[in-house]
């Protein structure tokens, strides 16, 4: 794992227009809000939260599939924040993304061997066998073999496993340097999930791929990212090896997430879990101050009148919160 | 796991799996004898049968206005079809006597029907040299009776004579009549007087029964020298082919078998292309975004409004009309419509779709995706509406042919139709000329519309049921 | 302790085009009273054809349906559809379906939509129905200005509280929840399941818990039943399940889920469910069981007793 830096974001905001009034939008849904981090080679950056914090939207941003309003990203050393279609086209190559849902992210009509040419053909590799190559070296990677069988079915003759696995061959097979997952097994089956994080691990590893794998399950993080980023509102509020933020979770927010994550135990049934009230609020108009305030049993003046920064708990942990400023 | 079941994606499955169903096999069945009907063409109908259709001339050898052979199953009379005496039915005999040259065709036939023939015509070919050449030509009956049909000169190399209008021999016959019976009648029809059993009942014309038996035809040329000629003898029927036979003498049946190609070629070609004009046109105007899509539906608004077939009519009256340009006057009004409005909802769900994100993010361009992933997944909603609306053009077709505005070469069934309704047909009581062909467009309609059902059963996610 | 519901022998199967499929295949399990059971497998195992099987929800497409429900000694299927209707669904038994929140009827308020059953179906006036709607939304944790809102105006986690409270209104005896917090988020399915484990204590509910979750059925789970393909692989209690399974699916199938707490290695099982209209000969699960025997291969091993309340249908354990 070397420190080369291969996605970095500086205060990304994504704002998202709400159609008021004849004339400019009057208000915006802001998914993103100044989320800042970097992702090093054969590293993979977990981004956890629940639904409408924001973190499908910061990765569709990443692959530059949304445009940010202000902030910048940085591939490599490129500023791709506000790049054309046309100067994209490298970063296209390079980058891929690996969605939810194996039943809609495959397309119906295409046999598996054709789903895997389309990259290759937008992408100019005019050499029929050379991608022959290609899809069959890609297809053994994901272990779908006999790779002649496979090749030939289409979409609804798979399993959600078998799907999800073309559609990891298909994001690999143009060899890129950097993949979003958005919460690639949470629709699979229990006894099949193990399988594909496996996977995304090997070749993450193999090929020094980095990855950002979106989920709201921290407990499959822990098996495929070294680090973690907890997302709340819109914004980033602890930023951290994985290990470390599962074990000394310091933000109110991550603390109370992982108490609500149960883990097999039939002691569970005894006891309460311990929840912080309220729903995650309108992204609209977002609580001032610290976003977490209205719901947080440890909110202090300042919470609500100043926001929190990212800022060094340990090193190479950063929470976002004024009890540790 | 889930089994979903896919839509079937491509026509070929789509016609397998209709072929499981009732309707789907009632359809093929129709629609497998229409195309077997063209395919059969070639081995019916001469190689420029379109010629021959306009160049009235050339079916001298029919009758007119007769009806079709299996019509003789249901009346229960055995209705008379044409006996045709050729040159080669003829037996030659020469003689020479004081100097004339006499050459004698004989040809003999029996008559065993039950309803006198149509019409009566004699013709003959022959070398006479420039020089004229005395012909006879005698008609004996199955009950011994002689009358000679004509008497003349023959003064160039053809000769026809239209015995059944031919005044002179309403002349000879009178006097044959009066002779025989004492009485002149008011109307002499010559294939009734030659063919009726008792010569006074022939007075009244009335449909006596007729004379069954063997009769002969004689030809017979006096010159000076040897002639050399080809004698034909032509009793036309009442009953001719499958079909009929219209005014102009002409078969309906193969007027009808060549009708069936240019229907199913216009009406399916014109459905075809304009379903896809349309769905791409829909799903472009979806695809590319809201002010494409304003487009395309002030379009579609404007060709709602537009009455097309008088404006077809206008057409083709002013310019001269070719079923080609008609097929392209017609796919150029239907560019947007129903497939089209289909297409367009379709696209805005399958643009949400993350398949088609994903596209983007290995860089594929829109119009890439619209072309590739986006219209292959319309095209089988389509095939119901497709199916369905190919009677719909070949009705246009034989709209515009019935008001002689179609191709005027081309024998569609529209223009049999505009032909016997011009003739009256139906008045007539020519009822196979009008009925025929409507009917083999009513069976075509019947097979694309049970088809359609079909293919609505299996591509419509609603009505498939596991 | 009493079972306030058993299953014996509990048959469905479905008609479809490609065969008759084997949803619920000769299923055995009970619920003691007062206690809940959790019923734990995957998808297409047929565990929510379990629960339209106990209540008799059953679609036009059935091809089989045959065996005993006895809830409190009554066996259900002797009963007639107006028996069941007026006298156990909703009353003795009720059910939270998969989805619901997502099926409250969009025009109209919540409280309309809850004393609709009251008046139509059990007589009540609107006042008397209302009341009880009252109680019932109190019951779960929410305030009675609820009653006047639309279904769009409520967030996902009170929708699921209204259904909840819905379900409870005749105050049944046996609750069945399926996913009752699938499309939720963490923190708000935290809150429901409070929610259910309070309402089982005060009002003595039985549950039974329908779930693809392993980890979330242990915050419930008395019992625990695992299904795989249409059958009962092992049942037994939640100790015995979750700390020493027996069943090699059983055992794959908790090895697989990913624990925050503790560090282990995850387990996967290779391949797929099996196809309920063509499931394997002998026992479903041999073509992917390491321990797979011969006997396993040709015969459906029956429910084994391995504990006082614990059975396995698996022949390591004997029974041949």
């Amino acid at each position: 794992m070397g420190a080369v830096t291969v996605i970095r974001a500086e205060n990304l905001r994504t704002w998202f227009p709400v159609k008021t009034g004849l004339f400019k939008p009057v208000s915006y849904v802001k998914a993103v809000d100044g989320v800042s981090f970097s992702i090093h080679k054969g590293e993979a950056l977990a981004v956890v939260g629940e639904s409408g914090c924001g973190k499908t939207t910061l990765g569709r941003t990443t692959l530059r599939v949304l445009e940010p309003v202000s902030g910048k990203l940085y591939f490599y050393d490129k500023d791709v924040t506000h790049s054309r279609e046309e100067e994209l086209r490298e970063f296209r190559r390079k980058t891929a993304m690996i969605f939810q849902d194996p039943y809609s992210s495959l397309n119906p009509v295409f046999n598996v061997y054709r789903i895997l040419e389309e990259p290759l053909i937008v992408n100019g590799i005019r050499d029929k066998r050379e991608r022959a190559e290609r899809i069959y070296k890609a297809l053994e990677e994901v272990k779908l073999s006999p790779v002649e069988l496979f090749m030939r079915k289409y979409p609804h003759m798979l399993s959600g496993g078998q799907r999800q696995r073309v559609a990891i061959a298909r994001a690999l097979i143009l060899k890129p340097e950097y993949v979003v997952a958005d919460e690639p097994v949470s629709m699979l089956d229990a006894s099949v999930r193990a399988e594909i994080l496996y996977l995304l691990n090997d070749l993450k590893n193999k090929h020094k791929i980095a990855f950002m794998y979106i989920t709201h399950d921290l407990a499959t993080a822990k098996y495929f990212c070294e680090r973690t980023a907890i997302m709340y509102a819109g914004k980033i509020v602890e930023l951290g090896p994985t290990k470390e933020i599962i074990r000394n979770p310091r933000h109110p927010y991550t603390r109370a997430l992982i108490e609500a994550l149960p883990d097999p135990d039939p002691n569970n049934r005894f006891r309460r879990i311990r929840v912080v009230p309220g729903e995650p609020p309108n992204l609209v108009n977002p609580p001032s101050g610290c976003r977490f305030h209205p719901r947080c049993p440890y909110a202090k003046d300042i919470c609500s009148r100043e926001e929190p920064k990212l800022a060094e708990v340990k090193p190479g942990h950063l929470v976002a919160c004024h009890l540790y400023a | 796991m889930r089994w979903v079941s896919a839509p079937p994606t491509g026509i070929k499955q789509v016609l397998k799996e209709a072929l499981k169903t009732k309707t789907g096999m009632a359809a093929v069945i129709i629609l497998g004898m229409m195309i077997a009907m063209s395919l059969s063409i070639p081995m019916y109908s001469p190689a420029d049968f379109v010629k021959k259709w306009n160049d009235l001339k050339a079916w001298y050898e029919n009758p007119s206005l007769a009806a079709p052979v299996w019509v003789k199953w249901f009346t229960g009379a055995d209705l008379p079809e044409t006996i045709d005496l050729k040159a080669s039915h003829f037996r030659v005999d020469e003689e020479e006597i004081s100097g004339h040259h006499i050459t004698t065709y004989t040809a003999y036939f029996r008559y065993s029907y039950d309803d006198y023939p149509s019409e009566l015509k004699a013709f003959i070919k022959a070398d006479i040299g420039g020089k004229p050449v005395r012909l006879n030509i005698v008609f004996v009956r199955a009950d011994g009776e002689e009358i000679t049909l004509f008497n003349g000169l023959l003064s160039s190399n053809e000769l026809t004579l239209d015995l059944s209008l031919d005044p002179k021999l309403q002349k000879s016959l009178a006097r044959f009549l009066y002779e025989k019976t004492g009485a002149i009648p008011e109307v002499i029809r010559p294939e009734i007087v030659l063919f009726s059993k008792s010569l006074s009942q022939r007075i009244e014309n009335a449909a006596s029964d007729v004379l069954k038996g063997r009769y002969m035809v004689k030809f017979q040329l006096i010159s000076d020298r040897k002639i050399s000629a080809e004698p034909r003898f032509i009793i036309y029927g009442k009953v001719f082919g499958l079909a009929g036979t219209d005014l102009y003498r002409r078969d309906l049946w193969l007027g009808i078998i060549w009708g069936a190609p240019v229907a199913l070629a216009f009406g399916t070609v014109a459905a075809v292309t304009t379903a896809l004009l349309q769905v791409v046109i829909g799903a472009a105007g979806a695809w590319f975004g809201p002010k494409w899509d304003e487009l395309v539906q002030r379009l579609a608004d404007f060709l709602l409004i537009i009455p097309v077939l008088p404006i077809l009519i206008l057409i083709s009256v002013i310019y001269r009309v070719t079923i080609w340009s008609l097929l392209g006057w017609v796919i150029l009004f239907s560019v947007v419509g129903v497939s089209s409005k289909i297409a367009r909802s379709i696209t805005f769900q399958i643009r949400e779709e993350q398949y088609i994100e994903a596209a983007r993010t290995y860089g594929a361009s829109k119009t890439r995706m619209l072309f590739y992933y986006v219209i292959p997944r319309i095209m089988p909603f389509t095939f119901a509406l497709v199916a369905l609306s190919v009677p719909t053009y070949i009705f246009l077709e034989a709209s515009l042919s019935f008001l002689g505005l179609g191709d005027p070469e081309l024998p569609t069934w529209g223009r049999i139709l505009g032909d016997a309704y011009s003739a009256g047909a139906l008045y007539q009581g020519y009822w196979w000329w009008v009925i025929l062909p409507a009917f083999m467009i009513m069976l075509v309609s019947l097979g694309f519309t049970l088809l359609s059902y079909a293919f609505d059963k299996i591509v419509n996610p609603r009505l498939r049921e596991e | 302790m009493k079972n306030i519901l058993t299953t014996k022998d509990l048959v469905l199967y479905y008609r479809t085009s490609r065969g008759p499929v084997r949803a619920v295949d000769y299923v055995n399990l009970w619920v003691e009273s007062g206690s809940s059971l959790a019923v734990v497998g995957e998808s297409g195992c047929g565990k929510s054809s379990l629960a339209y099987a106990i209540l008799r929800v059953l679609p036009r497409n059935v091809h089989t349906y045959k065996g005993e429900v006895l809830f409190n000694g009554i066996n259900l299927m002797s009963l007639k559809e107006e028996e069941m209707r007026s006298k156990i669904r909703w009353r003795e038994i009720s059910m939270v379906f998969q989805g619901a929140m997502n099926t409250l009827n969009p025009v109209i308020k919540i409280g309309d939509q809850m004393v609709e059953p009251l008046i139509i179906h059990a007589g009540y006036r609107k006042e008397e129905a209302l009341k009880e709607a009252g109680e019932a939304i109190r019951n779960v944790g929410l305030a009675e200005y609820i009653l006047d809102r639309y279904p769009h105006e409520l967030s996902g986690g009170m929708k699921q509280r209204v259904v909840i409270a819905m379900a409870l209104l005749m105050k049944p005896k046996l609750v069945i929840l399926d996913e009752p917090t699938s499309a939720l988020d963490v923190l708000t399915q935290a809150n429901i399941m409070n929610l259910l484990k309070d309402l089982k204590e005060r009002e003595k509910l039985s549950y039974i818990f329908i779930t693809h979750d392993l980890a979330l059925a242990s915050e419930l789970a008395d019992a625990v039943a695992v299904m795989y393909a249409g059958k009962v692989a092992e049942i037994g209690s939640a100790e015995q399940i979750y700390g020493d399974p027996k069943h090699p699916y059983t055992k794959k199938l908790i090895g697989s889920v990913p624990t925050l707490r503790s560090d282990k290695t995850l387990e996967f099982i290779p391949g797929a469910p099996p196809d309920l209209v063509n499931p394997p000969k002998g026992c479903r699960f041999h073509p992917r069981c390491p321990y797979a025997k011969d006997v396993c291969r040709r015969e459906e091993p029956p429910l084994i007793k391995v504990g006082d309340n614990d059975y396995v249908a698996c022949w390591l354990y004997g029974g041949e």
